[in-house]
């Protein structure tokens, strides 16, 4: 369970994150996605207890962040936004030095499996140093699990990992939430988001702009659809003037169209008669979270 | 306040750094090759140790008188190489057979009498009295003039600084605390050890710890290699403690500089400035031993310790020496803490001086709390600076008021810079820094200095005449009008100190 009420963190005059609240429940995957700078992690570094908030708190498992800062973090597993990483030491050391930092008994380490479970078991005696830089982020994700917390914050995971290991790592996340872990993801990679999150905030500007699953936020800006209208190669010129008729506009070799009802259709056989363009064909546009995403960023513009 | 696993590691990493460890071995075996240099100069050391001199203009000649002053009594006051002490006929006899006084003047109805070494004890007319005092006085002056222009000073200041090869091992000794907190931060590894449980403060205290086990390990082989050569102390472990007494003071200067730089090259620069500003404190220090009027303080120097100890003196371990270094250890690690848990500091944004401010509020939420840290902290740094200066203006042989000035401008000047960074926004407030700091200040003084120091112008200086000038500077710096203010104290002040002073003398 985790749960955020009313963060705010301003740097000086920045404000990084005004006013956000959610709540996460044990086994679920949260995602925060948002463009850079959005301030999703300073929310996770919050969270994480490293950075103070200006106002409000956030609970884990029952313990407030503010007050008991040093028992959430024996739950919680944090991967930074960029691998952190002694580069002397070897990998097997590594993660050995985290679990003695993080108290875990001898019977109970996991270095060898954590070193499997991220792929590295043939490198764990290189030293961290003469890592790829994906090899640097899985070797910090088995950092974050070194104690097997119960929680897990994920700062942009998937970052600077090939698109290979990008997708093995996206189903690990899912199978440790199967496990049954509390697990915040952030990205900014909308289609990870729609992928991995069963709850998903969007967040603009330090605040949260929508929240749900993800389908509900996609089902939300689908009543408002899009036809998407592809006229003849010879009528170009009159392309312009045909989506300005419609209040559409033009996107590659369609021109998008918004669907308020069934005229719409009868209005866009109108003016192309009217402009004398010829129609190739005409279709819906299934939104994807790219277009919740800007749907609801405008909005707020 | 300490995390042990992360003590074994900072300790292995630095135990294990095969570039490190050699650079150590090559230091530790310059020191051994310079070793006999040391021998023979502590032996001029303890020589010289009986050498008055004179290094002030000051009154130099002491003559103790015995009975009310009469008008002889005045106008010898008005010589300024005497200095008269009153006391009874029986203690004055003591000082003169102890060479503490040149002579004792009785007074007697007509004029007095006059008793010198060397002169017998008679009933002389004026003139002769007059005569024998001026011989006595003559002579006297002399002698200190031979030893500040001979040549006999020479080795014995090679005396006094030959220990040092001793202590500079540890300057080495002392730089991976640099390492282990800069590497981290360069490589922002604060934001996953921060996340750890374990606090903060644990976290810094076990980084130094582990550095400070280090040190006690490398100076105890130093000591023993020290011996393989033949030099001998006569309290080994005396000595050790005072070698790491010394390398806490360095390492925690040194956290402090790393807490407050973007990376560990200016860091090390930094380091390397403010271990200078150390040893040669040290040095300035051991060197008081040359005047008479403040050669106490040069008991305070390590240096002075070690020299006694090479030669086979049964010393007392000087106790003021370790209040002194623990004070401005503590200071150090107070603010290398606070700087440490700035969010500036995870964050490696632009680390500075306001990190330092941000830090120090933060650990004490209340802001008297903070101005009476600023009050001792403003003594810290005075320590040092003030040391330096005094030995600066011994050597130019200033005049007493030159020295009481810039002393006190430097006490004044480092309390003022403490009143502003609290920017005092009310009278109230002003009043409240003011004082607060002025009674930091005054009470780490009064502990540090009034029992200990025989220098009549350090001399107790009372804990109500910092509250009353820092509180008048604070006034200006509410007022806008800072620097007439801070003009206005330090002037107060030298003149309340002089005053003291000419009392003290009469
Ligand atoms: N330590 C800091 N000091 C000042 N500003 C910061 C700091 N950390 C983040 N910011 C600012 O806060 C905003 C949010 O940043 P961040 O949380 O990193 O966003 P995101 O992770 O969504 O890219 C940005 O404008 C960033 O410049
Ligand atoms: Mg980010």
């Amino acid at each position: 369970m985790l749960e955020a009420q009313g963060l705010v963190k301003r740097f000086g005059s920045i404000v990084a994150v005004d006013g956000v609240s959610f709540k996460a429940k044990s086994g679920q995957v949260f995602g925060i996605a948002g463009p850079n700078g959005a301030g999703k992690s300073t929310i996770v570094r919050m969270l994480a207890t490293i950075l103070s908030p200006t106002e409000g708190t956030a609970i884990v498992d029952g313990l407030d962040i503010r007050e008991n800062a040093e028992s959430v973090r024996k739950l919680l597993g944090y991967l930074p936004e960029e691998p952190r990483v002694y580069d002397y030491m070897t990998g097997e050391s590594f993660l050995e030095f985290f679990s003695d930092l993080y108290r875990v008994p001898r019977a109970e380490r996991r270095v060898r499996s954590l070193l499997e479970f991220v792929g590295l078991e043939e490198h764990a005696h290189r030293k961290i140093g003469d890592y790829s830089k994906g090899m640097k982020q899985r070797i910090s994700i088995a950092r974050a699990l070194v104690h097997d917390p119960q929680v897990l914050f994920l700062d942009e995971p998937t970052m600077g990992l090939d698109p290979a290991s990008a997708r093995e790592l996206r189903e690990k996340i899912l199978s440790m939430g199967r496990e049954g872990k509390t697990i915040l993801v952030c990205t900014h990679y909308m289609d990870e988001a729609d992928f991995l999150c069963d709850q998903l905030a969007i967040l603009h500007k330090g605040k949260i702009a929508a929240i749900g699953r993800p389908e509900e936020l996609k089902a939300k800006i689908a009543k408002k659809r899009i036809l998407a209208v592809v006229l003849k190669e010879e009528s170009k010129p009159e392309e312009k003037r045909f989506a300005s008729l419609l209040s559409g506009r033009v996107s590659g070799r369609s021109v998008l169209v918004p669907y308020h009802d069934s005229s719409t259709l009868s209005s866009v056989h109108r003016a192309a008669r009217k402009t004398g363009a010829s129609i190739v064909s005409v279709h819906h546009v299934d939104p994807s979270l790219d277009d919740v995403f800007i749907s609801v960023t405008r909005k707020r513009r | 306040m300490i995390d042990w696993p992360l003590v074994k590691w900072e300790f292995l990493q630095t135990a294990t750094d095969k570039g490190f460890l050699v650079k150590v071995a090559f230091g530790m075996l310059v020191g051994l090759l310079l070793m006999p240099f040391l021998a023979s100069s502590a032996a001029s050391f303890s020589e010289g140790s009986a050498m008055p001199s004179l290094p002030f203009a000051v009154r130099l000649v002491r003559i103790a008188v015995v009975g009310d002053s009469n008008e002889f009594v005045t106008q010898l006051q008005q010589n300024t190489i005497v200095s008269l002490m009153h006391t009874d006929e029986a203690h004055a006899r003591e000082l003169l057979t102890q060479r503490v006084v040149a002579g004792i003047f009785i007074v007697t109805d007509s004029s007095g009498l006059f008793v010198g070494d060397g002169t017998p004890f008679a009933d002389f007319a004026e003139s002769q009295v007059r005569d024998a005092l001026d011989n006595v006085v003559r002579r006297e002056q002399r002698a200190g003039l031979e030893v500040i222009q001979g040549t006999s000073v020479e080795p014995f200041v090679r005396g006094l600084l030959a220990p040092f090869i001793l202590l500079t091992p540890i300057l080495l000794l002392c730089l991976p605390i640099i390492q282990s907190l800069s590497y981290d931060r360069e490589n922002h590894m604060y934001e996953v050890l921060f996340a750890v449980p374990i606090d903060r403060k644990k976290i810094f205290f076990s980084k130094i710890l582990a550095n400070l086990l280090f040190v006690g390990l490398a100076t105890l082989i130093w000591l023993f290699l020290v011996g393989l050569v033949g030099i001998f102390f006569t309290d080994v472990l005396g000595v050790w403690f005072m070698l790491v007494l010394v390398s806490l003071l360095i390492l925690s200067l040194n956290a402090l500089v790393s807490t407050l730089s973007s990376n560990a090259k200016n860091a090390t620069l930094a380091s390397s400035i403010s271990s200078t500003m150390v040893f040669s404190g040290i040095a300035v220090l051991t060197l008081l031993r040359v005047s008479p009027l403040v050669s106490r303080f040069a008991e305070l120097s390590p240096v002075t310790y070690i020299s006694y100890q090479t030669t086979g003196l049964a010393t007392a371990f000087p106790i003021p020496t370790v209040l002194v270094f623990l004070v401005i250890t503590f200071t150090a690690l107070l603010l290398a803490l606070s700087a440490f848990s700035t969010e500036k500091f995870a964050f490696s944004l632009d680390p500075g001086i306001l990190q330092l401010y941000e830090g120090v509020l933060e650990l004490l939420k209340h802001k008297w709390l903070a101005a009476l840290a600023m009050g001792f902290v403003a003594f810290s740094l005075s320590i040092p600076v003030q040391v330096m200066v005094l030995g600066t203006l011994f050597f130019l042989n200033s005049k007493l008021l030159m020295i009481l000035i810039f002393l006190i401008s430097i006490e004044e000047i480092l309390k003022f810079i403490g009143v502003r960074m609290l920017k005092p926004e009310s009278l109230q407030n002003a009043l409240l820094f003011g004082a607060f700091i002025g009674i930091g200040y005054g009470l780490s003084e009064a502990f540090l200095f009034v029992p200990y120091v025989d220098a009549f112008f350090l001399r107790s200086i009372p804990l109500f005449a910092h509250v009353l000038f820092t509180v008048l500077t604070a006034i200006g710096i509410w007022l806008k009008h800072p620097y007439p203010f801070l003009a206005a104290s330090i002037a107060l002040h030298v003149y309340y100190n002089s005053s003291l002073v000419s009392v003290v003398i009469s």
